[in-house]
């Protein structure tokens, strides 16, 4: 069984954010504007996290950091769903069903990471903006929370894919939005089971750290620190 | 069946959601069988379009991914060179920008005056009559050139259409709102190698960068590619982690990424250019080999009348030792020392200068000095060092013109005298005066395609009003904007995904690249692509405007350019993403494309895989390096000697002399009790040179980095802000000789403390409703100096003052 | 009333009459009261409907601040219901005599404003209609698992406590008014008061008393397992539990004696809710006051010692940052007002006592307040520190007519049921006197000194 994950090499990325605007376009963001996103309430699953500098002499801005949902293997969020709605799938994958969530967002608060998402209202596409909602991503009503799925539609396709073809699915067939968009490839995805991905390699590489690693939650998405 | 039929987009995606709650818990995945009932059945479910991204001039290839005829998705082409499947932030947002619910969708027609802001609906023929009727007037009265067109970001077919309609019209003012996009470094390389083209920079082979206020990974003209080749400079090499060291006044994103950054005042990176140089002549650090083969001026010289004219080493030793620099540029001298000993080196090294869009320009000559590093150390196109870009033009082709259109050609042009802007040919700041002055004479027709000079042109209040003098102002833009209030008509523009187009362009590495972009989609009705607009007044003028596009639509010029580049027997369609094995290939092919015997066949490949390219490169190329007439690296410029013998000036030869060498500040700036302070305007990330404004995503996005969002703020040093009594939630007022503004105060250790610093990409006062209202446009703030060889404003000059409202 | 007309009532109590006036009477004072609090509720109503129509959006909610007035609602009103089954049942247990008067009002409030607890976490739940997900899908890793069934069984055995007791007293309104006396006669389950049947209800009494105070102080310890079970900066704190069940006893007393001096006020209870119930009441209070002076000193002391990045910024949050003025204010409603008050026995008044009770209330609201926010307000990644919560009307219309709903229900129910235990007082009177006499003297030496005139001991009796 597949583990899914996700590197990060903060050495490569440039913090120019395509990522956050491909995850928005895939997976159906609904657009937000000023009032919202001084409240809070805007959409990013994928957000550029700016670490400000500490210590004597602190850099302005020590570090930018992409924090899509880290796929926690142990994940706090779905501990304590009261319902199920947040689970993780056996290839690691912390899913949410949007169809059972009752909003009460203590998954929201739970997250270390902040990478939970609650639709405070009635998310709306002005009139024609709709036309480029992706078809393969359900809209959400309001009082739900939402989250990065890893694209999970994507692997779903993949797999009927395969499965048509009679095939293994094939590593790289499946990629989320994020990772496909990266214009420096500072993002790989793959297999964290397999040793021989690129992923894995790489996730056990001298630079490899978790965010918040101290916290336990066993991430799967697994930052390359900057640097030598 | 029916119900599924009748459901909208919207409830059936709402209906998937059950379906995707289900699947995900992998109780049953009946998802495709949804599918199949959502929409009209003849259209092929899913496909994948190629096109070009319209959102900067970085002309990224897309396929976009349509499913019953919408656009739902986009992926990046991974043939195209410039992107290789790479999409960046601005990319993913353009399908926000074709569904824009606040694009205009008819022509329209100002009632009750110019600036009332009301608008009346009319068609295309009416709106179109209006105008041939002007312009057919205009060439009868025997004055074409009194018609002027602005040219904003549109690119390609658009822009190629109308340098012929204006040629063939008889206009000779043409002119481009954003240099910077479309040039950037040209002038700095235009006087130093005598050529008319970019930079490119090697990083991936580079060892040290030196980079400054270069808005590398801010608002580079081609985000994509700078952010790769910045990915490919720090980690292309296993186990060499090179450094990259960032001069600029304020904490940007590239600083952020650089290893270490490095506060500069405001306009005066030339100077510590010139001071790094001074450095390296002294101890005899740089390329000596290199600067006596292929470098000129570097010593004193003697002029034809046997003058000794001061040399850059001259000048250098002289004016810019560290000590004085450190007083212009509040840069320390150990630093400057560090830093030329560890730039000449560390080779191959690159110095780069500021090559973005967005807002104002750098200075020529601070271009020239920053350049001018680049030659010391060698990096002149060598592997790890600078390119220059392989020249390419498509549908360029000259035509002969009529006598009305020739003697119009060669009237004044409206946007300054040429010596005012001896290194561009055009600048968009010069024609307010113009306008304003009605002289050299009135401007009768404006045309402003795609431009919005009203917004971004530090002068753009200024603008608008000389507006009021021309009796036919006509904007063609797809959204309200800042100029469109002092228009009398307004023609909307079909999105560039519903068009024909192409764009030429260029990779880092200077390969050329044409990327050709197909509609992909069915066009909203009533709405003409740019190039129908203008084919549509040209018809209406009659031969021989008229056969100056010959081409019926897009698609047909589109076919002009693959003959043409078909024609021209080099490069080939989009290929594998291995350049060195498909440069082999094509070298044992006789530079042929190696799959294409025929233009049809030709033809089929360029569409199929989004465009064409010619991935050579060879280095060393001299003789097309520098053109200037001794062939060599100019560090006084030859070319701008040329320019003052022949446009001469009122001034002594031997200050001419010294002005074709990179002078840089070399005065402290003087204190002023009224304004302590030096502003600096930045271009805002994703927002500042996008092509539309009126994007959630991209504002939302904007100012993450510091974050912030959605507003206009100005960055104050902690020190500066205790001074004056200024803490984080308070407003401040910011007071220069230009105007005022109130804005929420960001105290940030990232400026100088002797600097502000404030966004440029906010603030417009028309547009849709995510930019109607939204921020503050600094612009106005702006004391704009117009730089003595390019004639556009540099906004780096302005002094301010700050207190607590 | 043909009812009543065929069986007529017994002549009225004489000794406690005064107690069953606010049922056989009511005057225009009532209805203005109703009206008022009614308005307020429709105001609630309405904004809750908004909310309902809306989204959360209406709130002043967002990320990262994703619960707010609700909840602290829910934690406030779930720590008051502590007032009443806890406090009763311990002094039940204890057999201090002082209590006869008060555990009724005391229980009416458990009851009452437990439903506000749960209600406040349906308001805040963003699909309401999906409530019942919570039985069709529960999950009891999810400490609001914990805290559904917890509650279910609190709200159960606090109804059945506070029914018990009033069966006895059901009964005599059955027999001696004539208002609803079909409402009295189903609820009185038959009651004649023959000493089996007394028997028995004081055994179950007995037997309610001891099984609820684990399950009240299980209630807020779960309350407070939903803060302490995540991992975020000052919420994850083992200290939780006992200090949310110090604060729910602490707040629950507070507003008994608000409750208690208010229905002396209205109904003219001098008689019965006396002087001493204040002091002694006055007394626990103070007691409570420490306690929770010493769990907030733990609390933050070793937060600040351990010195931990991502908790101190929480810390920084309440000592010097935006909620500087909640918690400095609560320091002083919570412990500075009230032990200055309560410590003192000439200040130790009934309005005196009043004061500092109203003082607790609002302190330690705004306690929930800033264990609510700022923990979310500071999440670990760095966040803009722009968004800042501040509730907007829905959630303050909400919250008054929470209060309104509250007293509302309070007031219904001294006006069905008496709200001073008409039969515990007579036991009192008939046989503690003599009980307690006995038993002081059991303690004594080998000594016959007389009963004392009034019962002054507190709770250790």
């Amino acid at each position: 069984m597949a583990k899914w994950g996700m590197t990060i090499d903060l050495d490569r990325c440039t913090a120019c954010q395509g990522c956050v605007t491909a995850c928005q376009l895939e997976n159906n963001l609904p657009p937000t504007g000023p009032k919202e996103a001084h409240a809070g309430r805007n959409y990013t699953w994928m957000e550029m996290i700016p670490f400000e500098g500490e210590g004597e002499r602190p850099k302005p801005i020590e570090r930018l950091l992409p924090r899509p949902c880290l796929h926690c293997d142990n994940p706090p969020c779905v501990k304590v769903c009261p319902v199920g709605a947040t689970f993780k799938n056996e290839e690691g994958i912390v899913g949410q069903i949007f169809t059972r969530c009752i909003g009460c967002r203590y998954c929201t608060t739970a997250c270390p990471y902040t990478a939970r998402y609650f639709n405070w209202v009635t998310p709306e596409w002005p009139e024609p903006m709709e036309d480029h909602l992706n078809p393969d991503v359900s809209v959400r009503s309001k009082g739900v929370v939402e989250k990065c799925t890893l694209c999970h539609h994507r692997l779903q396709n993949a797999r009927d894919q395969a499965r048509a073809e009679d095939r293994p699915m094939r590593p790289g067939e499946y990629t989320p939005a994020c990772v496909e968009a990266c214009p420096t490839s500072a993002m790989q995805f793959g297999d964290l089971s397999d040793p021989e991905s690129d992923v894995s390699k790489l996730a056990h590489s001298r630079r490899a750290y978790k965010l918040l690693e101290d916290l336990g939650t066993e991430p799967k998405v697994i930052y390359l620190r900057e640097g030598e | 069946m029916k119900d599924w039929l009748d459901l909208n987009r919207r409830e059936f995606l709402v209906a998937l959601g059950a379906a995707y709650g289900a699947a995900a818990t992998g109780l049953a995945a009946p998802r495709s069988r949804f599918l199949e009932y959502a929409g009209d059945d003849e259209a092929p479910r899913e496909r994948f379009i190629n096109a070009m991204c319209p959102m900067c001039p970085g002309g990224c290839g897309l396929k976009v991914r349509v499913v019953h005829g919408c656009a739902v998705g986009l992926r990046g082409n991974e043939d195209h060179p410039i992107n290789r499947g790479g999409l960046c932030s601005r990319a993913s947002a353009v399908l926000q920008d074709v569904y824009n619910p606040d694009r205009l969708t008819k022509p329209l027609k100002c009632v009750g005056g110019r600036g009332s802001g009301k608008w009346e609906e009319i068609d295309w023929d009416t709106a179109l009559g209006v105008i041939t009727d002007k312009l057919s007037t205009l060439r009868e009265q025997g004055k074409p050139h009194a018609a002027c067109a602005v040219m904003g970001r549109d690119r390609g077919l658009t822009r190629a259409a109308w340098q012929r309609f204006m040629r063939a019209y008889g206009s000779p003012n043409m002119v481009d709102l954003h240099p910077e996009d479309n040039m950037g470094v040209l002038p700095a390389v235009l006087a130093t190698h005598g050529a008319r083209q970019r930079l490119g920079y090697d990083l991936a082979e580079t060892s040290y960068v030196l980079s400054f206020s270069s808005g590398w990974l801010d608002e580079h003209w081609s985000m994509e590619q700078a952010a790769r080749g910045f990915a490919e400079f720090r980690r292309g090499r296993p186990g060499f982690r090179p450094k990259w060291i960032h001069v600029e006044p304020r904490h940007s994103l590239t600083a952020t990424k650089a290893d270490e950054w490095i506060p500069i005042r405001p306009g005066t990176e030339g100077t510590l250019a010139l001071g790094i140089a001074h450095v390296m002549i002294r101890e005899g650090l740089y390329d000596r080999r290199f600067v006596a083969e292929h470098g000129s001026g570097f010593d004193d010289w003697t002029d034809r009348d046997g003058v000794s004219r001061t040399g850059f080493k001259r000048m250098v030793l002289q004016d810019f030792a560290p000590a004085k620099v450190q007083t212009v540029t509040g840069v320390p001298e150990g630093a400057v020392f560090r830093l030329a000993r560890e730039f000449s080196t560390n080779r191959p090294a690159l110095a780069l200068g500021s090559d973005g869009g967005g807002c104002g320009a750098a200075a020529t000559y601070d271009r020239m000095a920053i350049h001018c590093l680049n030659a010391l150390v060698g990096s002149i196109d060598v592997p790890g060092g600078v390119t220059l870009f392989r020249d390419l033009s498509v549908l360029q082709a000259d035509f002969d013109v009529d006598d009305v259109a020739s003697r119009g050609l060669l009237s004044p042009p409206l946007d300054g005298p040429a010596q005012k802007r001896r290194l561009s040919d055009n600048a968009a700041d010069l024609l307010i005066d113009s306008l304003a002055s009605s002289k050299p004479y009135p401007t009768e027709a404006l045309f402003l395609v795609d431009a919005d000079p009203v917004f971004s042109l530090a002068e753009g209040p200024r603008f608008g009003a000389a507006m009021a003098a021309v009796p036919l102002v006509v904007s063609m833009s797809a959204y309200h904007n800042d100029t469109n209030r002092h228009a009398d008509l307004i023609l909307p523009q079909l999105h560039a995904l519903n068009r024909w187009d192409f764009n030429t362009g260029h990779t880092l590495k200077g390969h050329p690249v044409v990327t050709v972009s197909n509609p992909v989609m069915k066009a909203p009705p009533d709405l003409l692509s740019p190039y129908d607009t203008i084919r549509r007044i040209a018809a209406g003028l009659g031969d021989p405007v008229a056969s100056a596009l010959p081409w019926e639509d897009g698609q047909q010029a589109v076919d002009a350019v693959c003959r043409e580049l078909f024609a021209g027997g080099k490069g080939a369609a989009f290929g594998p993403a291995n350049e060195e094995s498909w440069a082999q290939l094509l070298e044992s092919r006789g530079w042929r494309a190696p799959f294409s015997e025929n233009f049809d066949d030709f033809k089929r490949d360029v569409l199929a895989g989004g465009g064409w390219t010619d991935p050579i490169y060879f280095h060393r190329e001299w003789d097309r390096v520098f053109r200037s007439p001794s062939g060599k690296f100019a560090f006084s410029s030859a070319y701008l000697a040329k320019s003052f013998e022949a446009i001469p000036e009122a001034t002594e030869s031997a200050v001419l002399a010294r002005r074709c060498l990179p002078i840089c500040r070399t005065d402290q700036r003087r204190h002023d009790q009224a304004y302590p302070l030096e502003l600096y305007v930045y271009s805002l990330p994703n927002l500042a040179s996008v092509a539309s404004p009126n994007l959630p995503w991209l504002n939302d996005i904007a100012g993450a980095y510091v974050f912030e969002k959605w507003r206009t703020w100005v960055e104050i040093h902690p020190e500066t802000a205790e001074h004056l009594g200024i803490t984080k939630h308070d407003q401040a007022e910011v007071r220069t000789a230009r105007g005022r503004l109130v804005l929420p105060v960001k105290i940030f250790a990232g400026v100088m403390p002797e600097v502000i610093a404030i966004p440029f990409g906010l603030g417009r006062k028309e547009g849709g409703r995510w930019c109607k209202g939204i921020g503050e446009n600094p612009a106005v703030l702006v004391d704009a100096q117009a730089d003595p060889l390019t004639g556009t404003a540099l906004w780096t000059q302005t002094r301010a003052s700050v207190r607590r409202v | 009333m043909s009812a009543s007309a065929r069986r007529p009532a017994k002549p009225p109590l004489t000794e406690d009459a005064i107690l069953l006036e606010p049922i056989l009477h009511t005057g225009p004072k009532f209805y203005v009261t109703v009206a008022a609090l009614l308005s307020v509720i429709s105001l609630g109503v309405y904004a809750y409907i908004t909310q309902y129509q809306e989204g959360l959006g209406v709130t002043g909610l967002g990320r990262p601040v994703y619960w707010g007035f609700y909840i602290t609602n829910f934690v406030f009103f779930i720590g008051i219901s502590h007032a009443g089954t806890l406090i009763s049942a311990i002094l039940r247990i204890v057999g201090a005599e002082w209590r006869r008067t008060i555990t009724r009002s005391a229980e009416v409030i458990t009851v009452m404003v437990i439903l506000f607890g749960v209600g406040n976490i349906l308001i805040d739940l963003g699909r309401p209609d999906r409530m019942l997900n919570v039985i069709k899908f529960g999950r009891l890793e999810s400490p609001l698992l914990w805290d559904v069934c917890s509650i279910t069984v609190y709200l159960t055995m606090s109804t059945t406590y506070l029914y018990l007791p009033l069966i006895p007293d059901i009964a005599i309104l059955r027999d001696h008014t004539n208002k609803y006396t079909w409402l009295y006669r189903v609820l009185a389950l038959g009651w004649t008061g023959t000493p089996r049947q007394h028997k028995v209800l004081e055994f179950l009494i007995g037997i309610m008393a001891i099984i609820v105070i684990p399950v009240a102080v299980s209630v807020h310890t779960v309350v407070s397992f939903v803060f302490a079970m995540t991992i975020q900066p000052m919420w994850h704190s083992a200290i939780f539990g006992p200090y949310f069940v110090v604060g729910a006893i602490f707040s629950g007393i507070a507003a008994l004696i608000c409750a208690m001096a208010l229905i002396r006020w209205v109904y003219g209870l001098g008689e019965y809710l006396k002087d001493v119930h204040f002091n002694n009441l006055g007394l626990l209070l103070l007691v409570m006051c420490f306690a929770w002076g010493y769990f907030t000193g733990s609390e933050f002391l070793t937060v600040f010692y351990g010195n931990e990045p991502a908790h101190m910024s929480i810390f920084w949050m309440k000592f010097t940052g935006p909620y500087a003025v909640h918690f400095w204010t609560m320091v002083a409603t919570c412990f500075v007002i009230p032990v200055a008050i309560l410590s003192n026995k000439r200040t130790r008044t009934i309005l005196g006592t009043v004061i500092a009770s109203l003082c607790i209330n609002i302190g330690m609201y705004l306690e929930r307040f800033i264990i609510v926010v700022p923990s979310l307000s500071q999440p670990r990644l760095p966040h803009a520190e722009n968004v800042v919560y501040s509730p907007t009307w829905v959630e303050w219309s909400i919250l008054a007519a929470c209060f309104a709903a509250f007293t509302l229900l309070y007031v219904l129910f001294t006006k069905l049921f008496p709200i001073v235990s008409i039969w515990e007082v007579q036991e009192g009177r008939e046989n503690s006197v003599a009980e307690v006499t006995e038993r002081i003297q059991s303690y004594l030496p080998n000594a016959h000194t007389p009963a004392p005139e009034r019962d002054k001991v507190g709770v250790g009796q």
